[in-house]
């Protein structure tokens, strides 16, 4: 079935053919909300295969729970919601494999301030999927989701302390990576 | 730039950004979809299929040898000794263009155009590249090179495989130059620097680091056959993709490296162009006595027919046999045996090419192998471990 062959429909069509599991209006609906959950994902991963794999986990949950979602107007807070429970899972169940890995250091360079202003989404984007999977998802749901600190200690089962100097320690990287990407600039 | 700040460039810079629709990624959903909501059982009935083909396997294989047979004398049929001989030992992997045969229904032919048009719609544009550095560096500075993810996240990750200076599980390319540093003199290393190489090509660099006064080698080429795009740079007298140094100093070693990396991270070509880097290498530096071929046994070697032209001893490195049950792709053996080189592996050198003994030992990744005369050829064994008497 190509995409071709789907006739436009309003999102609460989609979305009231995906609560009786009607395949071509769920391919609708993983359409409309591609773009979305997969910038989430994205920054939760360190890699698109990762991404690919939290949000279709995501889309599962979504088309399984579907049916008790009674405010479309909140579906896409809700679509976030568990893209983000999704990728801490993921988090979770990987943690045991994980360890901490020095970045490449790199020479701090001067007078930054305004080339940073020509950073593409992508590649902030790959510089935070650069960082160790703690630190980044400290740095997310610090900086993206405006979590506190408490909560985030809640969330992932960390300390309040660890949860504070993973994000200093996610922002000290980033700048890193981002003067490291001012020399590449420089060679133009 | 103190913290806020940063916290504020990120989530500006994400504010907008939204991947474009991939139709590949919800087919993988939609596999999923379908098992999860039509309700049938399949977790139960994939339960009760498994054991019931392990026993049905185990009964086929262990039941009874029926004594009646025995006496019977063993049916011959007859096989043409041509065609047993030139009968493929593998069957390559051909990419969907190269098929000619109509063998897709109308379904998969849809899918395929669809899948095609979304990867011609995100494909980097071509752009001219300097065919053989250092004569293009302008080319590093490419959009196509400096706009790519891909490329600045694959120069990463193995910039940091490099200055970790980490030797993957498979150490052949440090475990062979280590054992023959004394024994190779003036030799110019060609590596496979495509992305299935990576593991093996970094090993060069961190032997290097604990060998730098060492005269074994002179200078380095890694080659990839595309450009920053991925295309593949198609041509067999115009060498391309060509990185090159006859430096001493890890960091230099280390620069060309990372430069390769850049214009080779969308490589996804399956034949490479080793004969061209080594007629590159032996045209390039001519003093050079030998020429050592950090080789991927796994991918074709394109324009065999440039074997002719070598006429320096050729020692390769086989790396990356572990997908294959093919101990060395025949290309190597032959191009070895023409150029009176030799064939090295993770523990094994095989110097007099010529006079293989029967029954000799070669481990090749991680799998043992042991030489049949009659066949011409290594064969598989079901060994993890080399023999106590194996060093034949």
């Amino acid at each position: 079935m190509s995409s071709s062959e789907l006739r436009p429909k309003s999102l609460e069509e989609i979305i009231a053919g995906c609560k009786k599991n009607q395949l071509k209006a769920q391919e609708l609906f993983y359409q409309h909300f591609y773009g979305y959950s997969m910038s989430i994902c994205l920054i939760y991963s360190d890699s698109k295969d990762d991404a690919v794999e939290i949000m279709n986990d995501g889309f599962l949950k979504i088309f399984k729970h579907i049916r008790n979602q009674k405010q479309p107007k909140a579906i896409k807070s809700w679509i976030r919601r568990i893209m983000i429970n999704t990728a801490i899972d993921h988090y979770r169940r990987t943690k045991k494999h994980r360890h901490y890995t020095e970045l490449d250091h790199t020479q701090q360079s001067g007078g930054e301030g305004e080339i940073y202003g020509k950073l593409a989404a992508s590649e902030i984007l790959s510089m935070v999927q650069l960082l160790p999977t703690s630190y980044r998802t400290v740095f997310n749901l610090y900086v993206i989701e405006g979590y506190s600190h408490k909560d985030i200690s809640d969330i992932l089962g960390i300390s309040e302390g660890t949860s504070r100097a993973n994000l200093s320690y996610a922002n000290k990287e980033l700048r890193k990576m981002l003067a490291k990407w001012l020399n590449i600039e420089y060679l133009k | 730039m103190n913290d806020l700040e940063l916290h504020q460039l990120v989530r500006d810079s994400l504010k907008e950004f939204k991947p474009a629709y991939d139709p590949r990624n919800w087919r993988l959903l939609q596999s999923r979809l379908i098992l999860e909501t039509t309700g049938f059982p399949w977790k139960f009935l994939a339960l009760m299929v498994i054991p019931l083909t392990l026993a049905g396997t185990l009964w086929w294989n262990y039941q009874p040898l029926n004594t009646s047979d025995v006496n019977t004398s063993p049916k011959i049929s007859k096989v043409s000794l041509k065609t047993a001989h030139t009968a493929p030992i593998f069957t390559p992997y051909v990419p969907r263009s190269l098929k000619t045969a109509p063998l897709v229904d109308i379904e998969d032919a849809e899918n395929a155009k669809e899948e095609d048009a979304y990867e011609n719609q995100h494909r980097i544009p071509n752009y001219e590249l300097g065919m053989v550095y250092p004569m293009g560096p302008q080319s590093l500075n490419t959009p196509a090179v400096l706009n790519s993810y891909k490329t600045y996240f694959v120069e990463q990750k193995i910039r940091k495989l490099l200055l970790d200076r980490t030797i993957d599980q498979d150490s052949t390319t440090y475990k062979v130059l280590e054992r023959n540093k004394e024994k190779w003199q003036s030799a110019v290393v060609v590596c496979d620097w495509t992305s299935s190489m990576f593991p093996y090509g970094t090993q060069i660099f961190t032997w290097l680091h604990h060998n730098q006064h060492n005269e074994a080698l002179q200078a380095y080429v890694f080659f990839n056959d595309c450009d920053p795009a991925g295309t593949p740079l198609d041509q067999s007298s115009n060498t391309g993709g060509m990185f090159f140094t006859a430096e001493k100093n890890p960091q230099q070693v280390l620069s060309v490296m990372i430069d390769a990396v850049r214009i080779g991270a969308e490589n996804t070509d399956l034949q490479e162009n080793d004969l061209e880097a080594l007629l590159f290498a032996a045209q390039q530096y001519p003093k050079a006595d030998e020429l050592v071929l950090i080789a991927d046994n796994v991918s074709p070697v394109r324009y065999p027919q440039l074997l002719k032209k070598l006429n320096k001893p050729v020692r390769i490195i086989i790396c990356g046999s572990t997908l294959t049950n093919q101990a060395i792709q025949p290309i190597y053996l032959e191009l070895a045996k023409a150029t009176g080189g030799s064939i090295h592996t993770i523990e094994d050198d095989l110097i007099d090419l010529e006079n293989i003994p029967e029954g000799r030992w070669i481990r090749v990744g991680d799998k043992y192998f042991r030489y049949k005369k009659k066949k011409g050829e290594f064969v598989l064994t079901n060994r993890h471990k080399r023999p106590r008497n194996g060093t034949l």
